[in-house]
């Protein structure tokens, strides 16, 4: 068999879409050849991850319930409509806030915190952080995103986090986001950051 | 109809066309956990897929009547949810996808080991990427697919295309995907 055009069988390999007696064939030429080994296991490494990412669990309240009230709240009149919107927004903004503090006092296992950061928020990180020169530029990853790690100076206090930054530039705006990854500490903040990871992707 | 069995889709928007709103809300309860996670793939994050399916569920409600067959209301809730979440993608209403926001659901990192947590969010923030580059319709064919664990006839009905066009999109999506994840699938 030539390997090159099984590139596309091992896809439909890792989907299902084979039968029984194709993928005997396929992973017995798999058992004595060691690139189709790893497109193998690459391809079905993605088909997990697709899952992961497809068809996660929705946890949380229904909607169902949100729904029905908002058929019936239709035929109220519409003032009463707004002010019940208005509501139910404080009282998000609440929980929010509620659900930082609550995170805030522990110290054990930290959860992903996404940060917005606001549009002026200079890219790279500002003059407090200086960057890690080795290799100098950062370093490239697979798919050619840059990778760059920045330290504070002077050094940063004790309880400061380290924080991992992926960076995308919106089309429309100079926003970026920033995700907290690795935050063992009281500070989700990357102001308060000892290191910063900056994920370039472009 | 036995007590204890479920209503059908069918008899539930028969009920819901004449106002029951009871009726609707069981039809919700029952499609939501897909609309929901189809929404996710076209969304930063999941409060916004949550406001897209409820959009697309209220949008149902007030259009039920021109459902044509009551029984096919699965596949017609998610041709809304699509086509809901194509609108607001183009009108901008919904930021462009966020690597970054994709890794508020990704499991906490590992410990303190910093070049494990990077290379998970590396593969992750790369997932993310790769599915939101991808064309429209191969997207939708892989999350109705993937995630739904529909058959190509049921797809084929949600696209308005025939079954050989959607086998081909999800091979065509697996093999971008495949491409654009490079090296990132090798085994750690
Ligand atoms: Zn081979």
């Amino acid at each position: 068999m030539s390997c090159p055009n099984l590139k596309e069988q091992w896809t439909e390999y890792a989907a299902g879409d084979l039968s029984g007696d194709e993928r005997t064939a396929l992973d017995a030429h798999a058992a004595g050849c060691e690139p189709c080994r790893r497109e193998r296991d690459a391809c079905l490494r993605l088909e997990g991850l697709l899952r992961g990412r497809l068809s996660m669990p929705r946890p949380g309240r229904s909607l169902s319930d949100q729904v029905v009230s908002r058929l019936r709240a239709d035929r109220r009149p519409r003032l009463v409509r707004w002010a019940a919107a208005m509501a139910a927004a404080s009282l998000l903004l609440s929980l929010t806030a509620l659900r930082l503090a609550e995170r805030a006092p522990t110290a054990s296992p930290p959860s992903p915190v996404t940060l917005h950061v606001a549009p002026s928020t200079p890219l790279p990180p500002p003059s407090c952080f200086e960057q890690v020169l080795s290799p100098p530029g950062g370093r490239r990853s697979a798919l050619g995103f840059r990778m760059t790690e920045w330290v504070r100076r002077p050094p940063a206090p004790a309880d400061a986090s380290r924080v991992c930054v992926a960076a995308e530039p919106a089309p429309s705006s100079r926003s970026v986001s920033a995700a907290i990854l690795d935050s063992g500490s009281k500070s989700s903040d990357p102001d308060r950051a000892s290191t910063l990871l900056v994920i370039a992707l472009d | 109809m036995a007590a204890d069995e479920a209503p059908s889709d069918a008899e539930l928007v028969r009920r819901s066309r004449a106002g029951d709103a009871e009726a609707f809300g069981a039809l919700v309860a029952r499609h939501e956990p897909g609309v929901r996670r189809v929404a996710r793939s076209w969304t930063p994050t999941a409060a916004d897929a949550d406001d897209l399916a409820q959009t697309a569920f209220l949008k149902a409600w007030q259009d039920l009547a021109r459902l044509e067959d009551p029984s096919r209301f699965r596949p017609w809730i998610f041709r809304i949810v699509l086509n809901a979440a194509r609108d607001s993608h183009r009108r901008s209403l919904l930021r462009p996808f966020h690597a970054a926001r994709a890794i508020e659901g990704a499991d906490p990192p590992d410990g303190r080991d910093p070049s494990r947590a990077a290379a998970a969010a590396e593969t992750t923030a790369a997932l993310e990427a790769a599915i939101a580059g991808l064309p429209e319709e191969l997207r939708e064919a892989l999350s109705l697919h993937v995630g739904e664990g529909m058959r190509h006839a049921e797809i084929a009905e949600i696209a308005g295309v025939n079954e050989a066009t959607v086998r081909w999109r999800l091979f065509q999506a697996r093999r971008i995907l495949r491409e654009m994840l490079g090296t990132l699938l090798d085994q750690p």
